[in-house]
Formats: structure tokens, C-alpha cells, sequence
């Protein structure tokens, strides 16, 4: 399955969170079916971190990576540093998770 | 008519405490005259204004008139003569048009909180393609500037809780051979949320912008989702080219060049203003200094 981020937010900017929301529905659907996703950044022209943490980052929250990884690719189309910044989401992303799992251990 | 109240500005405005000390000062001067409605900005005390801390000024204008209904003066002679750059960055300049010939300021303007076109739009052709910017900056580099301020205008539209209009501006420093850049938003500012977040333990302004600078966010524990990348990515490009980041939040100032001095941490200002001011100093040519 294949989703254009640009048609599903209408806008070449991916900012903000509320717009990552609408990205996070469909690549939510898609991960609790099984079913593999492509996310297609064609005419996106800018893209924040808050858009990818509310889109991408929250399924590494909550999923385990390997599920994800294995389910989800992209298109980088022309952000050529996409690549970096969703590394860094993902890694954001699960050093949370273990974080906060290290807390909720610490103070039970 | 009733005769102006007079507020009379000293020494100088910089992009510092000092001087944002002294326009929160004006700001609750005239916050606490409310049955006073027209004020005279006396600049003839003054020799130095940062351009830039116009987007700060306006943001104060713009609250005070909607608070108390106070609309302000200055005289324009004494504006034309010493301090032109708040026309040629369309802070003043009443109807005529804005025309900047020396090119060293960065349009003083405001946005909607939602209107992430129009900002875009605004950096890319305002702020990256001016004189002043670093020369090292190639295209991967701009556009990761570009999506790190995009950053600073989505906190504002997730995290600052307001619709009030985010005001911006900038200034270039030829002698200094630096360019700084402030954005300014009308909301919270830090602590409540991170206050809430952290079931009270951050409970002051300070110690909020402080965690916020760690890569600390609000959202995994508020809304169960990842954030707190932007602000710390600022400051990692400061640190990395000779530029510097000042945050502003509340009663807090915190600046990375007061890291290592005995203001370390931050100084607390006698009178906040509202929401977070971010000031952004770039180098324009880090290799030489």
C-alpha cells in the first residue's frame, strides 16, 4: 500500500502536529492490518520534526521497532536529509519508550 | 485630547538582558496605566536599537492595544535621524513603502499561528537568502535551518496555547559580521505545560527552558507521543558555527553565550513579558573568528 503525504494533509508543508495526526491514522490502520506502507513525501517541500514525531515517532512508540521497520518505508522524493531526520525520530522515539519504561520501573 | 503619557527609553536596546529588561519595563509601565490611552515613546535618550528587537516591541504594542485599548507616538524626526532602521525594517513607516538600501534588515512582520505557508515563504526569501547569513550555507544546510525554525513556529502553534499573531524580524550587523533573528509568541510560555508534565518537579521559568534544551518534550507524557527535537537541533547548530541562541520565556532568560560566566543558567527578569522570545545570532563567517 502506498500513501502521498502532501494528498492527505493538502499542503507541500509537513508541520504541524495535527498534520502529523492525519499521516498517523492511516500508517496506524495499516501496521494493526499487517500490511506494508509506503510513505511517498513527493511535493513535499518542508518538513518538520514535529510533523514526523506526531506521524512516524508515535508508532515506534507504540509498536515495537522491528514491527515497524519491517512494515514501513519511504519515498524521500526531493528532501534529500529526510533520511536523517526520520533516523533521528526513531531513535528519539524508542530511547523515550525505554526511558519511560525505566521510570515506571523505578517508581513502582 | 488628553496629553500623551511619556515613557522614556534609556541608553540602549540590544538583543541582551539589558535590553529586553528595558522594553518588558516599558510594557508594564504601560500596562499598569490602563486609563491611560496614548503614550510618546521618548527615543531621545537613547543611541543603539537593535533593529531586530522591533518583532519584541510590536508584539508589546500589539498586546497593549488589545488589552487597554493604548495606541503610541514617537517623533519622527528624531526616528529618521537616529534610528531609520526602524523604517527600513517596516516597524514605522506608516503608509509609505518599505525600502531598505542597505540592505541589513530582515522585514519585521507577523503570522497567523497556523498560517505555516506564509512563514515558510517568509524565511526562505526573507532570512536565507540575505547578505548576512553564513557564506558556508549550501542548500542541505539552508533547508535544515529552514525546518528547524519551521520547528520554533510549530511549538508555538502546539505548545504555546494561543492564536495570538507570532511576530518575527531581523538585523544585520556588518561591523559584527553577524545576523540575529527573533521570533516572538503571545502564549504560556514554557513552565505551565512542562509544569504539568513533570507533576511539578520543573517549577520555575528557568529550570523550564533547561529542560526543554535537553531534547526533554511535553508531548510523550501529555499526549503520549514523541517530541523535543527542534530546540535542542538549534542549539546544536550554534554551538556548531559560533552562533549563539537566547531563549526567553516568562520571568527566565537563558543565553548559550552565558554558559561558563557566573550568569550560567539563566537571569531572572524583574518584569516578564508574556510567552517566549527566541533570539538567534548567526555568524556570518565562523571560520574567520
Amino acid at each position: 500500500m502506498r500513501i502521498v503525504v502532501k494528498n492527505i494533509i493538502n499542503s507541500p508543508i509537513a508541520a504541524f502536529h495535527t498534520d502529523g495526526s492525519l499521516v498517523f491514522e492511516k500508517l496506524e490502520q495499516s501496521l494493526n492490518k499487517g500490511v506494508s506502507i509506503l510513505v511517498g513525501f513527493e511535493g513535499i517541500t518542508q518538513c518538520s520534526t514535529q510533523f514526523l514525531n506526531a506521524s512516524v515517532g508515535k508508532l515506534y512508540l507504540q509498536h515495537s521497532p522491528e514491527i515497524v521497520d519491517s512494515l514501513l518505508s519511504f519515498d524521500y522524493a526531493g528532501l534529500p536529509h529526510l533520511a536523517f531526520k526520520l533516523a533521528e525520530v526513531r531513535e528519539n522515539a524508542i530511547h523515550s519508550k525505554t526511558y519511560d519504561a525505566i521510570l515506571e520501573e523505578a517508581t513502582t | 485630547m488628553a496629553e500623551p503619557t511619556v515613557f522614556t527609553l534609556e541608553n540602549e536596546i540590544k538583543t541582551n538582558f539589558s535590553g529586553y529588561n528595558q522594553l518588558t519595563r516599558f510594557y508594564h509601565f504601560c500596562l499598569t496605566r490602563p486609563n491611560d490611552k496614548i503614550f510618546h515613546i521618548d527615543f531621545s535618550n537613547i543611541n543603539w536599537v537593535d533593529g531586530n528587537m522591533c518583532a519584541l516591541l510590536w508584539a508589546m504594542i500589539y498586546d497593549l492595544y488589545k488589552r487597554n485599548k493604548q495606541t503610541f507616538t514617537a517623533d519622527s524626526d528624531i526616528i529618521q535621524r537616529k534610528f531609520d532602521v526602524l523604517m527600513r525594517n517596516g516597524f514605522l513607516n506608516g503608509d509609505s513603502p518599505v525600502v531598505d538600501d542597505r540592505q541589513s534588515t530582515v522585514p519585521i512582520r507577523y503570522f497567523n499561528c497556523t498560517d505555516k505557508e506564509g512563514f515558510c515563504d517568509y524565511i526562505n526569501n526573507n532570512l536565507l537568502t540575505h547578505r548576512g547569513m553564513p557564506e558556508h550555507l549550501d542548500n542541505a544546510f539552508k533547508e535544515r535551518i529552514s525546518e528547524d525554525l519551521l520547528e520554533i513556529f510549530c511549538n508555538t502553534q502546539f505548545h504555546a496555547n494561543t492564536l495570538e499573531p507570532f511576530f518575527v524580524g531581523g538585523q544585520y550587523y556588518p561591523t559584527k559580521r553577524k545576523l540575529i533573528f527573533t521570533m516572538v509568541d503571545m502564549g504560556d510560555g514554557f513552565l505551565p505545560r512542562i509544569s504539568r508534565a513533570t507533576n511539578g518537579a520543573i517549577n520555575n521559568d528557568l529550570a523550564a527552558i533547561a529542560w526543554a534544551l535537553k531534547g526533554n518534550s511535553t508531548k510523550l507524557a501529555l499526549e503520549k507521543c514523541p517530541g523535543g527535537l527542534g530546540l535542542k537541533n538549534i542549539l546544536k547548530y550554534c554551538a556548531e558555527n559560533q552562533g549563539v541562541l537566547q531563549v526567553v520565556s516568562r520571568g527566565g532568560f537563558w543565553s548559550s553565550d552565558m554558559e561558563n560566566t557566573i550568569f550560567e543558567g539563566g537571569r531572572v527578569l524583574g518584569c516578564p513579558f508574556l510567552g517566549t522570545t527566541i533570539n538567534l545570532m548567526f555568524q556570518k563567517n565562523p571560520a574567520i573568528f
